[in-house]
């Protein structure tokens, strides 16, 4: 019974044995950063935005909110403030306060769309009071401007964006969802977006375009970043009977130094590894191909790349790997696998590859 | 019985003995740390860097009048680290990163269809980089 308890923990401390390792697993995010610390959506009330957006049939009012709401469904909450305003009376509809898509839409449906007939449009006034409220604002913001570019009174809006454009440098950027119709009208906007170096034009109707849409929030409010998050995980895995199992493997990355090709002290490690890995297929041919960046003439690198490949495939040799299995070619400068117009893209194409094969 | 316990015993001590031989001790969490996060430079590097990668994708005529688009991408859940002592003639670590390489193809009517349109994997290559540190840092 005693000598059977023994066989048995030494059978499972002899599997355990065999199968411990640890993992390193990895796995991606797509981070969204911020662009902005705060936006204020801006929308023109004035009296010619009651009117029939081109052939749509629809105030354009109604087109803009409507693209305005499209554009807030699709906006993150990235933990920036925003605000919704109305010009030329300026009115608040959402106070400044961290940004959520639904407190923002509650703000937009209550955009007045019947709009009061006899009155001016004095579109600078409209961004003078703006800027009163944006002064207070601090780091980076972006102000949505929805609008027919239709202005009749007061002072010029360009100017009164050009000043707060030098006022606040690249904090402020200003975007424009025209619903405009008359050429005089899309000008007039356009000439505002390009106030500022990151500003946007885009059309209301253009917004009604998914990718538009995301295109044009991905401008104003977000960056794309994939971030690699490899963390390690400690598994204990009790082995099973192996199958034997072929398949090619490529070693790369003995990077030689500019103009080298001599196995220096500092590969011979690597060069261990890959010949212990090569002894895990000992019926598979090694394939010790060599490479250069594109730095020199073409047949100086053809000659650098051979002896780099027999400098490698000679030390495999000498160290266990039988030599008949073993075949070398230089590639030259022919064969580049990375950007040869970058310092880093020269620096990878300087390689030699390890390819087992059948 | 007896002499299954000494087969046993025996190789459970040979397989010890194995565990402390050249190049094969596993380097200590805050090593591989330090080699992770090399490594995710290194892939960022390698997939910036490839001639036929994202950014750089290829755009090849077809005989049927059609369009292939491809390109090639390391995918990050692919990756894996793992560090080891070097021997002691040689001190230092060998770092191995392990990826897979993919090509991806998609077809249209015009070049611009068949970047819009879905990409399959059609080619996967495993490979593995070996670098080392002598105390300067991954190579």
């Amino acid at each position: 019974m005693h000598n059977r308890k023994v066989v048995l923990i030494l059978t499972v401390a002899l599997a355990a044995l065999l199968a411990f390792g640890s993992l390193a697993l990895a796995e991606s995010h797509i981070i969204l950063k911020p662009k902005v610390d705060a936006f204020a959506y801006f929308v023109d009330t004035s009296p010619s935005m009651s009117q029939t957006y081109g052939s749509t049939g629809t105030p354009k009012i109604i087109a803009g909110l409507n693209a305005l709401k499209r554009l807030n469904n699709v906006v993150p909450e990235l933990g920036y403030d925003s605000a919704l305003y109305a010009m030329p009376d300026f009115a608040t509809y959402s106070p400044k306060s961290m940004f959520t898509r639904a407190a923002m839409a509650k703000g937009l449906a209550s955009v007045p769309s019947e709009l009061p007939f006899f009155q001016s449009t004095p579109m600078g006034k409209g961004f003078a009071d703006l800027d009163k409220v944006l002064k207070g604002w601090d780091g980076k913001f972006a102000v949505i401007f929805v609008s027919d570019g239709l202005t009749n009174s007061g002072r010029n809006p360009s100017l009164i964006v050009s000043d707060m454009a030098k006022k606040y440098g690249d904090r402020f950027c200003l975007h424009i969802i025209s619903v405009a119709d008359t050429a005089s009208g899309k000008a007039t906007l356009k000439r505002l977006a390009s106030k500022t170096p990151c500003g946007v034009y885009v059309d209301a109707n253009a917004l009604a375009d998914k990718a538009v849409l995301d295109k044009f929030a991905q401008d104003v409010f977000y960056t794309q970043e994939e971030e690699l998050i490899v963390e390690v995980v400690e598994k204990v895995i009790i082995a099973a009977p192996v199958v034997p199992v072929q398949e090619k493997i490529v070693f790369r990355n003995f990077n030689f130094g500019f103009d080298k090709y001599k196995i220096t002290d500092e590969m011979i490690p690597a060069l261990t590894e890959a010949a212990t890995m090569l002894e895990e297929f000992p019926n598979l041919n090694v394939m010790v191909g060599g490479h250069t960046d594109s730095s020199g003439s073409e047949a100086y690198n053809q000659g650098l790349s051979e002896r780099r490949a027999k400098s490698v495939a000679d030390w495999l040799a000498a160290n266990g790997i039988a030599p008949e299995r073993l075949q070398v070619k230089g590639y030259g400068e022919m064969n580049p696998k990375y950007d040869n117009k970058t310092k880093e893209g020269r620096k990878l194409n300087r390689r030699v590859e390890i390819d087992v094969e059948d | 019985m007896r002499s299954a316990r000494k087969l046993l015993t025996s190789l459970f001590i040979c397989l010890l003995l194995c565990t402390t031989a050249q190049a094969s001790q596993p380097g200590s969490p805050e090593e591989l740390a330090a080699f992770k996060n090399f490594a995710i430079g290194w892939v960022v590097k390698l997939n910036k860097s490839h001639i036929k990668g994202f950014s750089r994708m290829e755009i090849l005529p077809l005989k049927d009048g059609t369009y292939l688009a491809r390109y090639h991408a390391i995918s990050p859940d692919t990756v894996s680290c793992k560090v080891k002592k070097t021997s002691a003639k040689t001190k230092g670590m060998v770092g191995l990163l392990k990826y897979i390489e993919t090509i991806y193809e998609s077809r249209g009517k015009t070049p611009q269809e068949a970047r819009a349109n879905k990409f399959k994997p059609v080619k996967n290559i495993r490979i593995t980089e070996i670098f080392s540190n002598s105390g300067k840092g991954w190579r």
